[in-house]
């Protein structure tokens, strides 16, 4: 799949929201991309366009999303809906408040089976049901499809999802913060199971996290955004060890790893710009110590500075990140 | 199931206090407030006996908590006092018009209720656009009807001056005598069906029509506005997002997913709307003579037969904890969480 | 200024800022906009009604039995009732008393229920309970029940309608304030407060009870309609106005027995009802709707 130029406004009663400030990316077949950022760069946003789940004051102004040889943002919505959950699935960041309440997990799930194999008897359904359960790793799926989801634990609801999302083979994962509500020995199961079913089904995933350490775990291929735009996209390998675009550096020397054993912290002054009022140009041009004026001007584009690797930077600073 | 059961006990001991809070109440209204119980209870102009009978009776010279006792017991062995107008236990009054009543809210409430979620989905789905006000109007125009008003001018209308509906009664006198119809339930309509007597059934849901669409208007507006806040409520949720995300059509998601959440909490407004069909079904059957309770009342309220009225009350009170207890072990059935 | 004084004023300041919000909401709607303006017209129709009417006199109930039961006409714009009276000046006068009643019944409901909710809601434990309790078995007569039956024992009359309804009313409020109160007792700064030992009295009174102020405002509102069609009823039984008074529910009553042959005699006071009821509920659900904050998220479907 691959995102061009993607454009969105989000219309408040405090003005307009730019939030999506010219979005570009690709999934190839079988990889795992990260889609990395703070809370509040775009990256939900992001995510929701691609299956058309943008709020109702969501205006998406330009830009193409393509898969499968289609510009899903210009097909109609029957088709986008006939892709949903069957192609491209989507898992969401609280498990809990992602399950309706007052359904079993068991009508939840043979009710999309219904929607995706469409000639199946309701026996078949049943057993293509426990199935699905049983890939993710749930102990005894057959009373788990019984159960409320309030009965289930926070871990175990997201294998549920997990499974509802990939009951039909999709080819692409959209997976926002899986792992956030939950435990770290949960998450590290959950990656685990992902990484598994990956291999298993041969699935592209787009990863939006703001972890890092999951980054390395699972991705094959990262994507950094800042305040609505992409600013540099290359493999993990070349992102940890050899980040270009400044932001990326101020991440990276803002998380603990055994390089900067000893030095104080580094954080990266100043605040998120508000998306109302965004600063022009780059829009991490404010706090960017590497700043010069044509930063202000046009937006940078993505480049590939290096081989396989993509920056949007006009100053890309030549000493190693880890001298700052 | 064993929360449901566990719930159930509880509710229905709180029920328990409940209903002896409203005798306690009805007590104080009849025995305490009046300045002479005794006049009250025995009609207009007593004579001397019947006033010290009266006093015996309800020992209104005793102690307050003795009164009080003999009440209780006056009340569970059934005496509700005699009617001052017909003469007849009160409880019998009101068993032989309990069943018309009944009859008359329970139709209104099945238009009321399929009728109200109908609109009150379609209204959530189309939110702000023209579908949605059509539907607010409609429901605001419900709720702010006087029930006995528009009992009124249906009866103007569509009796009157259209002659589509008769003017007024259960069954045509006609039908009754050539079709006449065994009382078992008390229920016209079901007793009809039973007998296989389809020319009373008609009969009976032609005479019913009107006033169950009078008496609807309000317990609809009431739902229709519940539902569509729940349902739209219940479509901002991240479940709601979930189901979209997985494929699942507006329709299954509307009708099946959200509209059940939704229903869980439309029941409480359900049975508010029920408060108020009960005392709107007294005016609507005055005005369509419908031999129910609420004539009884009227009548009983014009001549001055006090008995017959708070027996009335005290009869409906405790019927109307009945039907919440009843609602709220629905609502815990559709809802597992309110158990926890 | 004390420090909780200052934590309870920002805490005033930002519900005068939710008002205002409320009120632009209201003004930008066109359905919250009719219902006011309606509300509007039938205030001064009671202010002002009584001295517009064309035949003031028979309002109150003088009867002309020269024209009696005339439909309506360029004499009598709503025509005439069994005493010859003119129905239009009749219902201009009403408006005077449906208002009149419905707000006493609401406001009095309030002023009573209110400090009850909010003391049950803050002293909580025994007191708390056992006002909740009582409270709960009021609630459980089906509204113009219990009112009925106090009418009835009381007679039948305008003022005790109004006791009557008065006393059935109460505890919805009571409970409302009270849930508010539960609420705010458990925020930081009440807790503060009290740390600083600032006594209960004072607490309920400058902090709790501002607090249900504004649920119960809405509620109230939307019960105004309520209100007068409870009032209506309570007359159209006989348990409330008496004649001659011109008030609404009781001209409905008169006029069931003539208005199949004589459509307007029950027709305009009903829709009298009507219109002022509708302008509550029209307002009232603006403010619900604005207030809730619930319904201003995404859409979705």
């Amino acid at each position: 799949m691959s995102v061009e130029d993607l454009v969105v406004h989000f219309h408040t009663i405090d003005g307009i929201v730019y939030a999506l400030n010219g979005v570009g990316f690709n999934i190839r077949k079988g990889e795992v991309l990260g889609l990395v950022g703070e809370t509040g760069c775009g990256k939900t946003a992001t995510s929701l366009a691609v299956l058309r789940l943008l709020p109702e004051n969501a205006e998406v102004v330009s830009g193409h999303i393509t898969f499968e040889g289609r510009d899903l943002l210009t097909e109609s919505l029957d088709k986008v809906a006939e892709i949903r959950g069957r192609r491209i699935s989507m898992i969401f960041q609280d498990p809990a408040s992602s399950l309706n309440p007052v359904f079993k997990i068991g009508t939840q799930l043979i009710d999309v089976l219904k929607i995706h194999h469409p000639n199946e008897n309701n026996e078949d359904l049943l057993k293509i049901a426990e199935e699905k359960l049983a890939m993710t790793e749930l102990p005894d799926p057959r009373s788990v499809m019984s159960l409320y989801p309030h009965e289930l634990s926070g871990g175990m609801q997201q294998r549920v999802i997990m499974a509802v999302a990939l009951s039909s083979s999709p080819s692409l994962v959209i997976a926002d913060e899986p792992t956030t509500a939950l435990d770290v020995t949960i998450q590290a199961q959950l990656l685990a199971l992902l990484k598994k079913l990956k291999e298993a089904l041969g699935l592209s995933v787009l990863l939006i996290t703001h972890n890092l350490g999951l980054v390395r775990e699972l991705c094959d291929r990262v994507a950094i955004m800042y305040a609505g735009s992409i600013v540099e996209v290359a493999s993990v390998h070349n992102i940890f060890q050899n980040p270009l675009h400044p932001y990326t550096r101020g991440l990276l020397s803002s998380v603990v790893t055994g390089r900067l054993r000893g030095r104080t912290l580094h954080h990266i002054p100043g605040m998120v710009p508000s998306l109302i009022n965004p600063p022009p140009g780059c829009r991490f041009n404010p706090r960017c110590q590497y700043a010069i004026s044509t930063c202000r001007g046009e937006r940078p584009e993505l480049v590939e500075t290096e081989p396989s690797h993509l920056v949007a930077c006009y100053n890309i600073p030549k000493e190693p990140w880890w001298r700052i | 199931m064993k929360d449901l059961g566990q719930y159930v006990v509880r509710r229905v001991a709180h029920a328990f206090i409940v209903i002896v809070g409203v005798l306690l109440i009805t007590f104080l209204v009849s025995h305490v407030i009046p300045g002479n119980p005794a006049a009250l209870w025995v009609g207009s102009h007593p004579t001397a006996d019947e006033i010290r009978k009266a006093t015996e009776d309800l020992g209104l010279n005793k102690p307050l908590y003795v009164q009080f006792y003999i009440y209780i017991t006056n009340l569970l062995s059934g005496n509700l006092g005699v009617s001052i107008r017909t003469h007849n236990p009160v409880l019998s009054d009101i068993a032989v018009g309990l069943a018309a009543t009944l009859e008359l809210i329970i139709v209104a409430f099945l238009i009321a209720t399929v009728g109200g979620i109908l609109v009150g989905v379609f209204s959530a789905a189309h939110r702000d656009r023209f579908p949605d006000h059509f539907g607010r109007v409609v429901a605001i125009l419900g709720v702010s009807m006087a029930p006995f008003w528009l009992a009124m001018i249906l009866q103007l209308l569509f009796s009157q001056t259209l002659n589509m509906f008769p003017l007024a009664g259960r069954l045509s006198t006609s039908v009754s005598i050539i079709y006449p119809l065994k009382r078992i339930t008390g229920f016209n309509l079901i007793d009809s069906l039973i007998e296989g007597n389809f020319v009373a059934f008609t009969d009976s849901v032609w005479h019913i029509f009107l006033p169950a669409l009078a008496l609807a208007a309000y317990p609809f507006g009431l739902s229709v506005r519940m539902v569509r806040t729940m349902m739209i409520e219940v479509l901002q949720e991240n479940y709601t997002r979930s189901e979209l995300a997985w494929g699942l059509t507006s329709r299954i998601i509307l009708f099946k997913y959200a509209l059940k959440n939704a229903i869980s909490s439309t029941v409480i407004a359900l049975g508010m709307s029920f408060a108020y069909s009960l005392t709107g079904a007294f005016l609507d059957e005055i005005i369509f003579v419908w031999p129910g309770l609420g004539t009884y009342t009227a009548l009983s309220i014009l001549a001055l037969d006090y008995p017959a009225i708070m027996g009335t009350v005290i009869a409906v009170a405790a019927f109307y904890v009945v039907i919440n207890l009843l609602v709220d072990i629905f609502q815990a059935f559709m809802d597992p969480r309110v158990t926890l | 200024m004390t420090e909780q004084e200052t934590v309870g004023k920002s805490q005033n300041e930002k519900r005068y800022r939710e008002l205002q919000n409320i009120l632009r909401l209201i003004v930008t709607n066109p359905l919250s906009l009719a219902g006011l303006a309606i509300i509007i017209i039938f205030l001064i129709i009671a202010f002002v009604g009584p001295y517009v009417a064309p035949y003031p006199l028979q309002a109150e109930g003088a009867p002309d039995l020269m024209h009696q039961l005339l439909p309506p006409s360029g004499h009598f714009l709503f025509g005439t009732d069994e005493l010859g009276r003119d129905i239009f000046s009749r219902i201009l006068f009403g408006a005077r008393i449906s208002l009149v009643t419905s707000a006493s019944v609401v406001a009095v409901a309030v002023l009573i229920g209110m400090p009850l909710g909010a003391i049950a809601g803050y002293y909580g434990e025994r007191l708390g309970s056992l006002i909740m309790r009582i409270t709960d078995m009021f609630l459980a007569f089906p509204p113009l029940l219990l009112a009925l039956a106090v009418a009835a024992t009381l007679g039948g009359s305008m003022m005790n309608a109004v006791l009557a309804l008065i006393v059935s009313w109460w505890p919805w409020y009571t409970r409302l304030a009270y849930s508010q109160a539960l609420t705010t007792r458990n925020l930081p700064y009440v807790d503060a407060a009290r740390a600083i030992g600032v006594r209960d009295r004072i607490i309920v009174v400058r902090h709790i009870l501002p607090a249900t102020v504004a649920p119960i405002l809405v509620q109230a509102t939307l019960d105004l309609g309520s209100a007068i069609i409870a009032v209506a009823s309570l007359s159209f039984l006989g348990l409330g106005a008496q004649p001659p008074t011109p008030d609404w529910g009781l001209m409905v009553n008169t006029g069931k027995t003539y208005f199949l042959q004589h459509w307007w005699y029950a027709t305009f006071p009903g829709l009298a009802i009507l219109i002022l009821v509708l302008g509550f509920n029209l307002l009232g659900d603006a403010v619900r709707e604005a207030i809730d904050p619930k319904l201003s998220r995404r859409r979705l479907i």
